[in-house]
């Protein structure tokens, strides 16, 4: 019989084992115990996790499931295991980025240099569903537009990282990167005593004072809301727990106005003057005066309050501009651009759909490329071109011709590989990472993320909301 | 506080003390059956009396056995006032309102919510119906305890206590007006005599959660005329409609905009005072309960007008 935990991969870059089926250094003692327990106590723990998720009301919601508003949170107890070293360098790769794209969104609402000095073509601001003409010439606070970025990263078959995606607009999946460090200590507690492992809960305090930074008044303790759009959002469960784990009040749109330029929500001692607002719903909703007009979740009037500078929003409305995915492979310029460096984290190569040379390419090429809406998210009408059949393919090269700047293509990439367990055995599948970068007054990046991982054998699609699972991702100090 | 927040506050309070004082009623009022005389026509139908609910009951009930009084009170999705209901209601009251809780409330709320999610609908005879029961009572006193223990003496304490306190002077008030009505029935039919008026008025004491101090307090013997004093009138006992009422004059005290609030509950704790049961004439208590429940529900309105619906007030 085949030893429990015993795999080779030869394919793809695994997180823990070597191409030999050892143990990578980092890894020893997680592997060690996970072998040392067998069958038996593996399921045993998996179990305990999964307990502790449904009492402790782990849950996220699925659109299509109709009325089951809280799945419990799927995750598997085998970590991710990250060194400290590696990390520090993936970090300041990720503060880079964050900073040359709040340049970005600041100079395309304000002097658009980067399109007169012809790095970026206007065409492709003016056909951006995501820029937002009411947002020209406002400068926000410290020039700071995306306050939270998730960023996908994934490693290719030698194990180097690239950014997948930026996530600009209303980043979920933090919340969960906490829960499961409560769940990992409550179910595998002896590996945290042998491991030096970086702890993460630090985040609630460093999101608090970016926020803090975005106050217009200068007060001790300014009135912060995290606004949601209400218990039927996949996230609901994330919104509730970032407005506890910071003291902040939870609000829905109707728990806020504005009068006289200013924003206020309703409380049992009257109204209450509102300094920052983290909203959690999209530009679309958030002011039905300047946005969707038929939009009932947001608040009429709270942009031009914004833009009078009397309240913050974080991320600040048109932020989804550099979200975009065709504006994601001129990032790498906008490193250089706006900052003078060479990108410390590199961009996974890009075909844009609109350019005739990319276009030609794709369609020739499309049964190897990963095809991609540039405006959505959430996994949702991709095109995996190894996976997929042609009917599918010649689909997509209708849509894509259709509405080329829609569209955007990649290499198929060899996503590395995490143990992970899978009924009676451990099982290499694919994972990626979301770390979380804050940028208010300054620039903060997670310890680790959020490791998603693809249950199924083969699978690349990562996203809870499509059967994905998730780790605890952990950054070990050597 | 968020008047949203505290409109579900209030109502998590209401929720978790109807399903406790819910699952205690049904095991004295199970006990009580269980001591009559055996040929006694059990009359499992003063439950739903109590509830008022009986025009629902018999739209979803061919008959009132003690079965299916119990399924409808226990588990009946359409009631709204069924312990899975009512514990539905404070998990999602919960759900949004977490953040202005401590941490272990959405667990230990949770953790209820599976409980009775798991056992109410295999919970109706009388072998598991105790000890479900007696699961609901504990595990809501555990999470009173809990919020007794950690929350802030804020407004979120506030509204639940006063969901609690009118929630429970509500029951008290029900629970006594059909052992009045059972009596001023019985007055035709004197066969069950001293022996129901003992039986019916300790189970009552019991039902209440109140026995024990009545005994310390009163004496064994219970009769209606010292139990509706007990539970109506005296100060020091928890369960009391008065020490309830007194309660939610103390919370309305500090807030603001308070004043038709305050004015409405002293005018029921006048009424209490005033109120002295008749032994002989049940029609009068009948009555008073009549009129202090109309004076409960708008209560109930005043503070949901004062604080709970939105109000834009101009703004400095």
């Amino acid at each position: 019989m085949k030893k429990y935990f015993s795999y080779r991969q030869q394919n793809f870059f695994d997180e823990m084992l070597t191409p030999k089926g050892n143990a990578r250094s980092l890894a020893k003692n997680v592997v060690n115990l996970i072998r040392s327990f067998g069958v038996e106590e593996t399921e045993l723990r998996q179990k305990t996790a999964e307990m502790t998720i449904k009492d402790m009301g782990i849950s996220f919601t699925v659109y299509s499931e109709g009325d089951n508003i809280d799945r419990s949170w799927p995750f598997d107890i085998i970590p991710r295991i990250i060194s400290s070293i590696e990390w520090a360098t993936v970090a300041s790769g990720l503060k880079q980025r964050s900073r040359a794209l709040n340049c970005f969104i600041n100079d395309i609402y304000n002097e658009q240099k980067i399109i007169s000095d012809e790095i970026l073509p206007s065409y492709l601001i003016k056909n951006s569903k995501n820029y937002k003409l009411q947002c020209r010439g406002i400068k926000p606070k410290h020039s700071v537009w995306a306050h939270i970025c998730g960023s996908d990263l994934i490693r290719d078959h030698k194990g180097k990282f690239y950014v997948l995606e930026d996530n600009l607009r209303v980043p979920s999946g933090v919340s969960y990167m906490l829960e499961n460090r409560e769940i990992t200590k409550r179910v595998l507690p002896e590996l945290f005593l042998k491991n030096n492992i970086k702890p993460i809960d630090d985040y609630p305090l460093k999101l608090y004072e970016m926020l803090k930074s975005l106050s217009p008044r200068n007060i001790k303790k300014p009135i912060i809301c995290v606004l949601t759009p209400g218990i039927y959002n996949s996230a609901y469960f994330e919104h509730s727990f970032l407005a506890q784990s910071m003291g902040a009040e939870l609000v829905e749109g109707s728990d806020l106005f504005v009068e006289n330029n200013f924003l206020y929500m309703h409380t049992v001692d009257g109204p209450v003057k509102v300094d920052v607002v983290y909203r959690r719903i999209d530009d679309e909703f958030l002011d039905p005066e300047v946005f969707r007009k038929d939009s009932t979740l947001g608040v009429p009037g709270i942009f031009k309050v914004w833009k009078a500078g009397n309240v913050g929003i974080a991320n600040a409305p048109g932020s989804g501009v550099a979200d975009d995915k065709v504006i994601y492979s001129f990032v790498p310029k906008f490193i250089e651009y706006y900052l003078n460096e060479k990108p410390i984290i590199n961009n996974v190569p890009t075909y844009l759909c609109s350019e005739k040379k990319d276009l030609e390419y794709v369609i020739n090429n499309i049964s190897s490329l990963v095809v991609k809406p540039a405006n959505e998210s959430g996994g949702y009408g991709i095109l995996i071109g190894p996976q997929s059949t042609k009917s599918k393919q010649k689909e997509f090269i209708r849509k894509i011709k259709n509405n080329p700047r829609d569209f955007i293509a990649q290499p198929t990439i060899s996503l590395s590989t995490n143990p992970t367990k899978i009924n009676n055995s451990i099982l290499p599948r694919h994972v990626d990472l979301r770390p979380f970068i804050l940028q208010g007054k300054d620039v903060w990046v997670t310890s680790g993320g959020l490791t998603r991982v693809a249950l199924n054998e083969g699978s690349l699609v990562v996203n809870s909301s499509q059967g994905g699972g998730s780790k605890d991702t952990w950054i070990i100090k050597v | 506080m968020l008047s949203r927040v505290a409109n579900k506050l209030f109502w998590t309070g209401r929720y978790l003390e109807r399903s406790e004082d819910t699952s205690r009623l049904l095991i004295s009022s199970s006990n009580l059956i269980l001591d009559l005389p055996e040929n006694n026509e059990v009359r499992w139908d003063i439950l739903i009396k109590i509830f008022n609910c009986q025009k629902l009951f018999s739209e979803r009930n061919k008959d009132s056995s003690e079965y299916n009084i119990m399924k409808f009170l226990i588990s009946d999705q359409k009631n709204e006032s069924s312990i899975f209901n009512t514990i539905s209601f404070v998990r999602e009251n919960i759900r949004t309102t977490k953040d202005a809780l401590p941490y272990e409330m959405w667990e230990y709320v949770n953790e209820l919510y599976h409980f009775v999610n798991e056992n109410s609908s295999k919970s109706f005879n009388r072998k598991n119906r105790f000890e479900f029961l007696d699961q609901v009572i504990t595990r809501s006193q555990q999470i009173n305890g809990m919020l007794g223990m950690t929350l802030s003496r804020d407004h979120a304490h506030k509204f639940i206590r006063l969901g609690r306190l009118i929630e429970r002077a509500d029951m008290v008030s029900r629970v006594v007006d059909v052992g009045a009505n059972i009596l001023r029935d019985d007055t035709k039919n004197k066969q069950i005599g001293v022996l129901l008026d003992q039986h019916l008025w300790t189970s009552l004491l019991k039902a209440l959660s109140c026995l024990s101090a009545y005994r310390q307090y009163v004496g064994p013997t219970a009769n209606s005329e010292d139990v509706i004093k007990f539970v109506f009138k005296e100060t020091t006992n928890p369960r009391s409609i008065i020490f309830c009422m007194k309660g939610v004059f103390e919370e309305l005290k500090t807030l603001d905009r308070n004043t038709r609030p305050i004015k409405l509950v002293s005018e029921i704790i006048e009424s209490i005072y005033q109120f002295n049961p008749n032994p002989k004439n049940m029609n009068s208590t009948h009555r008073f309960i009549d009129s202090l429940q109309k004076s409960l529900n708008l209560l109930n309105d005043e503070i949901y007008e004062s604080w709970f619906v939105i109000n834009k007030i101009a703004s400095t």
